[in-house]
């Protein structure tokens, strides 16, 4: 059919799909991961932690509801998507535009036709892999596209999708919170701001110098894609201040806390991304959370004095820690993101009011 | 938090016989419920006067009591088994009426018996209007404006308030029964009077109309330790205005973003956590199409059909998890089943999408306003699972067994192509309306357009085009063209079926599956797991697509295909889903794997535990093929759920499959009229002069051959679909020409109407040698009432010994001639001798009630039967009874405007109550009692009988008189009374003037109506008027000279509900 786009996902294991293109011709590197969320696709392609992976959604039908302008961020950040139907025909009074139109003008390659969940099944069994997306009109060389898959290249995701210089977010408040940016989401910023509080935003190459300039009443560490343990810049600047002004760790900053307190992070064989339920030891209360990691703390590393505050109802996997003495916490997964976790923005205000 | 120690027997109240707003749902959700406790060594008493139920087997309670769901007895059974908790959240609207009754009237107190899982004070927050408002004003969320009206001044003056056009429903009502929308003041005092008559407080609300808003539900579980998750979000097709019991709905919701979701699923938190619900909890929004905005409809705080559908749309076993909460578990103390290792406080996510669409029982009634509303009037629904909304809508309207196999290009109609007239349709929405939306679209009108008469989301619009779309590339092509495999492969992920494609391509169904399975196009089967995959499950709970990757894991044991009923409608109930659960139940003892394949989300059989393997498909040759394919079982039974595996018998047989039990030549020997006909013959057993018309011609001269009045109906029919009496040829022509399209493919049966003669309905077990009578059932009403429509009692009460060895003789002869393996059903009628009138060789909807009735599990032993297996010694013959059962039926009247609610051949019933006692008397109240029609212990009776009945009425009459009954009567009934000596006071008909018969009943001043329909045209629509208002009034009814007679030996033994006594299953077996 004219117009048609071919597609190829070639994973570095030598598997082969093929399906229909759609959004950018365009060939991406990534590791395939698989998010399990029924809605808010426009949130998770624009999260800056998905930089750098192509995303399988499980869920069948993707784009039903056009592209709302609820953006994490300002463009799509996954590198491709993997989806069995791209809707065609969205319905919603806030917009009218297709997933394929809104991949072809950010830039962004996507396959369809794809059986997802035989794809998840794979991930599941043989654990995140790389793979290219080819979203072509002549069928590319596919052992080319097998080599590039399995040679992706490291490459820093953080200074990708973070700030290059401070950004000052004021919300008239009394207290100011610096972030230091691995791939700040938007909804964290609203979260503070709407509790008052004043954010500023630092790039991930700040030094303890920089941080504590600006006479901040907390640091929070933000989320942010890839690996934390290639941070050690963000690593060692987390290290310095840990005992000078109360921190919140979140997502990869949580993992950052860890690994400044000397603990040790493994690679989660796919991750969790989608809703998990969450418990906090504390309290035994179950908490349905956002998520999207595929790096996790090392229980048994926790040296010191960080404890752990919740784990993963599901696999006891570690979602939260806290320090016995300083004010620090971290949590792994998203808590500006759903309305079971807000809570815990009011416990850092308090931690940073105990402390100021 | 763990486990209440405290907790040592629980009451679990049922829903009753079905009804519409009411069906297998709170069988499963019941059963379900019960299994949970099991499981935590808690000790159960079971309440339900539904003996069709899966629930009330001895096997799933401790004690179960087939009693009348009323206050008075339910409280005695607590009384007397002393149970130290209640749960009332499983049994629907009645049982959670009956536990807020039990705890107003303070029985509950008075016992110590407390309730558990949500609070009564909880439950009456959600359920009265004001409670609610209050709450919704607490925790700031927003609702329709809605006044509250007592009177229809108070209505008025709140229309007033809010505006038309308004909602009026009425207060504690059943499935939206009275609901309806005004838009001005003569509407408004329609509904309003209606609505005051219905309501069980006389109250009735009136709200703000959201109609054409998106109607999306939620499904939540909150725990005692305020734990609280999202099961499902659904969305219905049909927005606001449209009852959501008659809607279809899909899952998860399809159309908001994630935004408007959360809003949604927070302010359900919210209002969960603020009513302390502990379990489950159903919450209705109404969200605007155009804006951020959305309103809180309803809360239900109990399980739902809602909460059935939910749970077999996520594999997430709300009933089950609601339970343990209910016992004090926390979600995180309780494990996953379909993980086998995580925790139930995750919410569930899936990849696939689910729709569901009603069942109307509108091919039942002719006469009925098809027109649907905020009034439900579907007795039944389907579910079907797709990875594409088109397969999954096409697969569900194969499953509703309604003739068709997808939407559209089946053959089975013609599309409207008249613009005016599909506007009008699509403006007052029938069942038919998705087709109509069908037609729409495919005649080329716009799809805003048909948004702004539907309201219909455009998204739904956008697929049904796509389907259209395929439809019309599949027609540019045959097969011969190149690649059209490709393209056909496309249609199949869009659920078009190899009879749609074989109507297309002008070709046949089998044509098309063999050449699509030689270019590799086949079914595969994805897994229902809660989780997307993420983590490894143990559900065996399949549905088919056409992807890639088939995840069966097939076993090499001996393994049996097992196909259930599909879709509850008339004719075809919860019997069958008892039957088919039953014998899965029979095969695992036996050591055989079960897979079951039905499409019925409110039933048991579809539980994922029950079967071995669950797959969730349409019950069409094409689908049930395609998994006896996958799966090369051992055999495949038809027998137990109902016509629907039945009619498959023939090609399934002809495909080379074994099917299990009595062969299909022998089910064809006795539905093929003209074999059995021989047959009966040969063994010189009675029957009904009959014959088989392929032309108005030859049905008149059958007619006149065997006299009038005659019965006819079309071939091959389940629960007497068109079926009539005629009485002389102007009737039979009337017949011939509207009610059937009489070919020689489609021929007309003609039967000698029997007449009066007392119709029996004997149902046994065979093993081809040795015959098990279950029972012989003697119905109450005469023969010419359809054998579903008509009580029945066992054992007999009016047959002779002698007519009983005949009975016994015939049925024994039958089953041997027949080749009968597994369950057969023979229905007798006896005159100057014994008739055999049809048998049916498959379970037949009596089988739970007679089972019951004599305490032997005949569907199970069938089952084994089946497998090869001989009956067991202690199992042949007619095992004694030492006490009596009756069946009584309820009808679907007062939720069909316009349907005259009188009994004949063609069945009508939805659903059956069972009374059980030690006398015949006794039985039928509490069986009347059961199918809530309370049998008064004084006051007046109205009394008006056709001509052929006067002299019956009398002894009736005197009866009554003797029992301190005033009568009341019209002038020829009252003066064959008189005659008699009954003192009758005369009152006008309805056409001799006011005030009349009417007036009086509005006035409440008439106790029990006893009208026999005349056949005369201006008494027919007296009589019309007469029962219609004693349906809407909710005045005890009769309309049979049978069924007074019974009333009245009930009325006698019983002077009111206070005599009643009660006894459980077990102590009735236990002798």
């Amino acid at each position: 059919m004219p117009g048609m786009l071919g597609a190829l996902l070639v994973i570095e294991d030598g598997t082969v799909i093929r399906g229909k293109g759609f959004g950018c011709v365009g060939e991406v590197v990534g590791e395939v991961v698989f998010n399990t969320s029924m809605t808010g696709y426009t949130e998770i392609l624009t999260d800056p932690s998905n930089k750098g992976l192509i995303v399988v959604f499980t869920f069948p039908s993707v784009g039903n509801y056009a592209v709302p302008p609820d953006f994490e961020s300002g463009t799509i950040q996954a590198e491709g998507v993997i989806l069995k139907e791209a809707c065609k025909e969205p319905s919603h009074w806030q917009s009218d535009k297709t997933l394929a139109k809104w991949f072809e003008e950010s830039g962004t390659p996507g396959i369809e036709g794809v059986d997802t969940r035989q794809l998840t099944r794979k991930l599941i069994k043989d654990n995140t892999m790389s793979a290219v997306l080819s979203v072509y009109k002549d069928e590319p060389n596919i052992s080319e596209l097998i080599e590039r898959a399995r040679d992706p290249g490291k490459t820093d995701l953080v200074s990708r999708v973070s700030a290059h210089r401070s950004k000052y977010f004021g919300a008239g408040g009394k207290r100011t919170v610096s972030i230091l940016d691995c791939g700040t989401r938007k909804s964290l910023l609203k979260e503070l701001n709407q509790r008052k509080i004043n954010v500023r935003l630092k790039p991930p190459s700040s030094g303890k110098k920089e941080i504590m300039e600006d006479d901040p009443d907390a640091l929070i560490i933000s989320g942010g894609p890839g690996d934390p343990s290639i941070l050690s810049h963000v690593i060692g600047t987390t290290r310095e201040v840990l005992n000078e002004i109360p921190i919140f760790g979140i997502g990869i900053g949580c993992q950052i806390v860890a690994l400044a307190s000397g603990a040790k992070i493994v690679k989660m064989g796919f991750g969790h991304r989608g809703n998990q339920p969450v418990r906090d030891l504390g309290s035994g209360r179950i908490y349905i959370t956002s998520q999207n990691h595929g790096y996790v703390l090392d229980a048994s590393s926790l040296e010191g004095k960080l404890e752990v505050t919740q784990v993963n109802a599901n696999d006891g996997t570690v979602e939260g820690i806290s320090h016995a003495e300083l004010p620090i916490m971290g949590i792994q997964y998203h808590p500006e993101a759903g309305f079971d976790s807000k809570y815990l923005f009011d416990k850092f205000v308090r931690l940073m009011e105990t402390h100021a | 938090m763990p486990k209440r120690e405290n907790i040592k027997k629980v009451l679990v109240i049922g829903s009753g016989p079905i009804i519409i707003g009411q069906a297998a749902e709170f069988d499963y959700s019941g059963s379900q419920a019960c299994r949970s406790l099991r499981e935590e060594g808690v000790e159960i008493v079971l309440v339900n006067s539904n003996p069709a139920t899966f629930q009330t087997d001895v096997g799933v309670a401790d004690k179960v009591y087939i009693e009348p769901l009323t206050l008075e007895i339910v409280a005695e059974i607590i009384r007397k088994e002393r149970p130290d908790s209640l749960l009332p959240t499983q049994g629907g609207q009645t049982g959670l009426n009956l536990a807020v009754q039990l705890h107003k009237t303070g029985v509950l107190k008075e016992t110590g018996c407390r309730v558990i899982g949500t609070s009564v004070e909880s439950i009456m927050r959600a359920e009265e209007r004001e409670l609610f408002f209050d709450l919704m004003k607490d925790v700031g969320e927003p609702v329709p404006k809605s006044i509250k009206a007592s009177s229809l001044e108070e209505a008025k003056k709140g229309a007033e308030e809010i505006g038309f056009p308004v909602i009026i429903r009425p207060g504690y009502c059943l499935g939206g029964t009275g609901t309806g929308i005004a838009y001005n003041m003569v509407e408004l005092e329609q509904i309003t009077m209606r609505g005051l008559d219905l309501s069980m407080n006389s109250e009735v609300n009136l709200d703000q109309c959201v109609i054409g808003w998106k109607e999306i539900e939620f499904e939540m579980v909150r725990d005692s330790a305020d734990n609280c998750i999202t099961i499902c979000s659904m969305e219905n097709v049909d927005p606001m205005g449209i009852h959501t019991g008659d809607s279809i709905v899909v899952a998860p919701v399809l159309t908001l973003t994630d935004r408007e979701y959360h809003i949604l699923r927070n302010a359900a938190i919210r209002i969960v956590r603020a009513l302390k619900v502990e379990g489950g909890c159903n919450i209705q929004f109404a969200v605007r199409p155009d804006k951020f905005d959305y309103f809180v409809i309803e809360v239900n705080p109990r399980l739902s059909r809602s909460s059935a559908l939910a749970s077999k749309a996520t594999g997430y076993p709300i009933a089950r998890v609601a339970t343990k909460i209910a016992l004090g578990l926390n979600l995180d103390e309780i494990l996953n089943r379909v993980t086998g290792k995580t925790p139930a406080s995750f919410e569930p996510t899936i990849d696939y999408i689910v729709c569901k669409i009603p069942r109307w029982p509108f091919d039942k009634f002719k006469e009925a306003n098809k027109i649907i509303g905020t009034q439900m009037k579907a007795t039944g629904e389907v579910m079907a699972i797709g990875r594409m909304f088109e397969e999954a809508l096409q697969k569900a309207i194969r499953s509703l067994d309604t003739g068709r196999y997808g939407l559209g290009a089946d053959g089975e109609s013609e599309p409207i192509t008249d613009a005016e007239d599909l506007r009008t349709k699509l403006r007052k929405p029938t069942d038919m309306r998705i087709f109509h939306v069908r037609d729409a679209i495919a005649m080329g009108m716009g799809i805003d357009e048909i948004y702004d008469l539907t309201k219909i989301d455009r998204w739904f619009l956008y697929k049904i085009r796509n389907i259209i779309s395929m439809e019309r590339e599949l027609r540019n092509l045959s097969l011969d063209s190149p690649d059209v495999f490709m393209t056909i492969k496309e249609a199949k992920k869009l659920g078009f079926s190899d009879l749609q494609l074989a109507h297309i391509f002008r070709s046949d169904e089998i044509t098309i599956r063999e050449l699509r399975k030689k270019k590799g196009i086949k079914a595969v089967y994805k897994m229902v797991d809660t989780c997307a995959a993420e983590f490894e499950a143990r559900t065996p709970y399949y549905y088919s697509s056409y992807e890639e990757e088939d995840e069966i894991v097939s076993s090499d044991k001996k393994k049996v295909i097992i196909l259930g009923g599909g879709p509850i409608r008339i004719g075809q109930g919860i019997e069958f889903d008892y039957c088919t659960v039953h014998a899965v139940f029979a095969l695992k003892e036996e050591g055989v794997e079960t897979i079951v394949i039905n499409n019925n989300p409110e039933t048991v059989s579809t539980d994922f535990d029950i079967s071995d393997k669950l797959y969730f498909e349409p019950l069409t040759f094409e689908d049930v093929m395609n998994v006896i394919e996958r799966e090369d079982p051992y055999g495949v039974m038809v027998q137990f759920g109902g016509q629907t595996p039945i009619n498959l018998a023939e090609q399934l047989s002809m495909a080379g499959v074994k099917i299990l039990g009595t062969p299909y030549e022998s089910i064809d020997l006795a539905e093929d009229r003209g074999k059995f006909r021989l047959l009966l013959e040969r063994l010189g057993i009675p029957q009904a002069e009959s014959g088989t018309a392929m032309s108005l011609e030859e049905a008149r001269k059958i007619a006149s051959r065997i006299n009038y009045p005659v019965l006819v109906r079309p071939s091959y029919v389940l629960g007497g679909r068109a079926m009539e009496v005629v009485y002389d040829q102007k009737e039979l022509d009337i017949y011939m020409a509207e009610a059937v399209r009489v070919s020689p493919k489609h021929p007309v049966l003609i039967d000698k109407f029997l007449q009066p003669a007392i119709e029996l309905d004997v149902d046994a077990v065979s093993d081809g040698e040795n015959v098990l009578i279950g029972g012989i059932m003697e119905h109450i009403e005469h023969a010419g009432i359809h054998s579903g429509d008509s009580a029945c009692v066992v054992p007999p009460q009016s047959l002779s010994d002698e007519t009983i060895q005949i009975v016994k003789e015939y049925t024994t002869r039958l089953a041997r001639e027949i080749c009968v393996k597994g369950l057969m059903n023979i229905q007798y009628a006896v005159k100057d001798k014994v008739y055999v009138l049809e048998v049916n060789p498959r379970a037949s909807r009596t089988i739970p009630f007679i089972s019951k009735a004599v305490g032997i599990p005949l569907a199970k032993l069938a089952a084994k039967v089946m497998l090869g297996q001989s009956l067991p010694k202690t199992y042949v013959g007619l095992p004694p009874i030492g006490h009596v059962a009756v069946k009584e039926v309820v009808f679907p009247f007062i939720k069909l405007p316009g349907v005259d609610p009188v009994l004949g051949p063609e069945m009508k019933s939805t659903g059956e109550a069972m009374g059980i006692d030690v006398d015949f008397g006794r039985a039928f109240y509490k069986a009347q009692l059961g199918a809530n029609m309370r049998l008064p212990a004084k006051g007046d009776v109205f009394l008006s009988v056709k001509e052929e009945d006067k002299d019956l009425i009398i002894p009736v009459a005197k009866k009554l008189q003797q029992m301190g009954f005033d009568i009341f009567a019209t002038n020829g009934t009252a003066e064959a009374l008189r005659q008699e000596g009954v003192r009758a006071k005369e009152i006008l008909k309805v056409s001799e003037g006011r005030p009349n018969v009417v007036d009086y009943m509005k006035s409440r001043k008439i106790s029990l109506v006893i009208n026999t329909p005349s056949r005369k045209k201006e008494a027919k629509r007296d009589g019309y008027v007469i029962r219609r208002n004693a349906v809407e009034l909710n005045i005890p009814y009769i309309t049979t000279i049978a069924g007074a007679q019974a009333s009245v030996e009930a009325m006698e033994k019983i002077g009111g509900t206070k005599d009643i006594t009660i006894k459980s299953l077990q102590e009735y077996y236990g002798g």
